[in-house]
């Protein structure tokens, strides 16, 4: 161990037997911050969006290391840049001034604005660029070359093709070249598409209704005629099908949503939040995380995951590619129940804790290692082993089939890890609801306590949901650490921030007349200063 | 006719037109109980392993035909690096390229003309498209030899 291991260890130490709430005294002790934020941003000014008589609704954390819906967290929202979640219609505005904008500057008509800003994801400085370099070019790979250059023609043409100019004064009835229909068509009964080619109204709606039934790809739908690239707009769709203008453009807003570097939807099922930028660059620059104010999801604003600090996007999506690939060989391995390692019943892990005891042989026992859990204590003076993988075992086989079970075994080490944590902060999860129930039973038995003496339980509850989260992605983090000096580092913390877990969660599942709630108070606080010290650790580059 | 009135009227009249003004070896015959289901054949090119072959497709016009492109496959086995050992085409106007103005004299006459030019890079048979560009010559006689096997009436 190094020096600065011993360093951080005293550290560990201070924290841990702390004690500045004095037990009973937890005026510092935020229960729930995001009161506070929402009246920090209230009155933080927005840049980008009309002023509406709105709440500011979500808590926000711009700082990229994920504290964003940690309970305890200080509202971080003074330093000018904001999200807000909006119910995707309010975006309209938003993405229309996008194309005013494109409009004015470009002079090209809206629907073909719209188009150039999509085929460039809605990077205007981008669009306008390349626009100027080549006019021609860009409406052309775009399909709205026919749109652009009708702009100066006369307006009388608008409703008929170019190409049916001359001969419009001589052929008074049109034919249709889906339908075919030998009766043929006036000529007010034809729509015609900017680059002249023309089709009956009948034939118009079947051909907007499929195109609309391909789903979101139908904002890319091109002209009818065979082989022609221009792209129908709103502006037909009104036209032949007033009724499907609606979903139509639903769809253009949903492309806009997803395509715009300023918004990101909430990932919570069925929700139609969305989260916006308001000034500060796009998501992909700036990251951070974000609280869905209607369906209390949090996620990530750079990839729309759950927060996942401290691991990278790039890496969690490699992550999860991984475990999608490797899922039947970890399975077996997770059944949901385990032998007990002293009389072999089944055990089935039904709480949070790490810490098994057998229901046969009162046996006490590590979930993840089977190893006995006085192994795992500080007070045995022994050492938390369970998050360390060796690498060295059996290292001297060096024919490809050992390494690929190296290999694996290496992966299934840290899976395990992970999928134990994943576990476990589902079960913390559900506990924030039990604990509801529990904070209502203690205040029975002691008619005294007040609603908020009983917090504190829900607090511990919250913060047990953010280090399993933390401690799961970590597990994942490490999976892609080479080894060395930093990894070792690493999982040094990582190893104390999954002690102090296991003893919150402990503390936090004992029978309510046995729960002492100074200690509960003090450990969510000794563990959330611990996570942030880690999560600040990896983001400074974790460096000495 | 009543199957027949039920039929779209440019189903109708596509149909009509195949028959009276057929293209050059092509032909496309409904069939009596199903007037979306045309037994096809189509000659092969002359410039082409595929020359004195005459081979069978069958073609469907979905409900939403023209909306949606019609359905073909070759019955007749063929050796071509864009057929399937099912018969399945690849041809980009009967999937993304599908217009509605298009129609079954169209599409039959673009299969023919993949029959002249295979595209071994857009490949549907990659046994037959690896053959097809390692090794022309070899491929070529393949194509006539399974030309001479099952598309030959002797
Ligand atoms: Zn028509
Ligand atoms: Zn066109
Ligand atoms: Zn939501
Ligand atoms: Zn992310
Ligand atoms: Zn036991
Ligand atoms: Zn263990």
């Amino acid at each position: 161990m190094t020096d600065s291991d011993e360093e951080y260890h005293d550290e560990d130490y201070e924290y841990e037997y702390s004690d500045e709430g004095g037990g009973t005294d937890d005026e510092d002790v935020s229960m729930d911050g995001s009161a506070d934020a929402a009246d920090a941003a209230a009155s933080s000014p927005t840049k980008c969006m009309p002023n509406k008589k709105r709440p500011f609704v979500s808590m926000v954390d711009r700082r990229k290391n994920n504290l964003g819906d940690n309970p305890n967290a200080p509202p971080q929202l003074g330093d000018g840049f904001g999200i807000r979640m909006l119910p995707a219609d309010e975006l309209k505005p938003v993405m229309n001034e996008q194309i005013q904008e494109t409009v004015e500057v470009l002079g090209v008509p809206p629907g073909a604005a719209a188009i150039l800003l999509r085929e460039h994801k809605w990077a205007k400085e981008r669009l306008f660029q390349s626009f100027f370099d080549n006019p021609e070019k860009i409406q052309e790979k775009c399909g709205v070359l026919a749109r652009c250059q009708k702009l100066g023609d006369d307006e009388e043409d608008t409703k008929a093709g170019a190409a049916n100019r001359n001969t419009r004064a001589n052929a008074k009835r049109r034919i249709c070249e889906i339908c075919m229909d030998e009766d043929c068509f006036d000529p007010d009964e034809m729509i015609a598409m900017p680059c002249g080619h023309e089709f009956c109204e009948t034939c118009w709606y079947g051909y907007i209704s499929n195109a609309l039934d391909k789903g979101p790809l139908c904002v890319r739908e091109t002209c009818p005629q065979a082989g022609c690239t221009e792209l129908i707009t709103e502006e037909e769709v009104c036209r032949a099908a007033p009724e499907l203008l609606p979903k139509f453009e639903c769809y253009q807003l949903r492309s806009f949503v997803e395509m715009y570097g300023m918004t990101r939807w909430c990932p919570g099922p069925g929700c139609g939040q969305v989260a916006l930028a308001c000034g500060g660059g796009a998501f992909s620059d700036i990251g951070g995380n974000a609280k869905c104010n209607v369906c209390e999801t949090c996620f990530c604003l750079k990839c729309g995951e759950e927060p996942h600090a401290p691991i990278t996007c790039q890496h969690l999506s490699k992550w999860q590619e991984k475990c999608k690939n490797e899922s039947e060989t970890a399975n077996w391995i997770l059944a949901n129940t385990k032998p007990c390692p002293k009389c072999s019943s089944r055990i089935e892990k039904n709480q949070g804790c790490n810490h098994m005891t057998c229901r046969s042989c009162a046996h006490h026992f590590c979930w993840i290692c089977m190893g006995d859990w006085s192994d795992h204590g500080a007070n045995t003076g022994g050492y938390y082993k369970c998050n360390k993988f060796d690498p060295n075992s059996d290292a001297n086989d060096q024919s490809d089939a050992a390494r690929a079970k190296r290999e694996l075994n290496r992966y299934l080490h840290y899976y395990k890890r992970f999928h134990s944590h994943a576990q476990a902060q589902d079960f913390a999860i559900k506990s924030v609801k039990a604990t509801e129930a529990r904070m209502i039973l203690l205040q029975e038995q002691n008619s005294d306590t007040v609603w908020t003496d009983v917090e504190f339980l829900k607090a511990a509850n919250r913060q047990l949901v953010e280090c399993r989260k933390v401690l799961k992605y970590s597990y994942a983090f490490a999976y892609y650490l080479q080894d060395g000096d930093k990894k070792t580092r690493f999982e040094y913390h990582q190893e104390m921030l999954e002690r102090f877990t296991e003893n919150l969660s402990e503390l936090s599942e004992k029978p309510i007349q046995d729960m002492n709630r100074a200690e509960v108070v003090n450990q969510t606080r000794v563990v959330d200063n611990f996570m942030k010290n880690i999560l600040k650790y990896v983001e400074e580059g974790m460096e000495d | 006719m009543s199957a027949a009135s039920l039929l779209p009227r440019r189903i109708v009249k596509e149909t009509q037109r195949l028959i009276a003004e057929p293209v050059a070896g092509i032909s496309a015959t409904p069939y009596a109980d199903n007037l979306r289901y045309f037994a096809v054949s189509i000659e092969g090119p002359s410039d082409s392993p595929y020359e004195g072959g005459v081979f069978q497709l069958e073609l469907f016009l979905p409900s939403d035909y023209p909306m949606a492109p019609p359905k073909v496959r070759f019955l007749t086995k063929i050796y071509h690096p864009n057929v399937d050992k099912l018969g399945r085409i690849c041809l980009d106007i009967l999937k993304d390229k599908w217009s509605p103005a298009l129609q079954i004299r169209t599409v039959l006459l673009s299969i023919q003309a993949l029959l002249s030019a295979p595209n071994p890079d857009d490949p549907l048979d990659n046994a037959v498209a690896e053959i097809w560009k390692s090794d022309e010559k070899e491929a070529l006689r393949r194509a006539r030899e399974f030309t001479e096997s099952f598309a030959i009436k002797k």
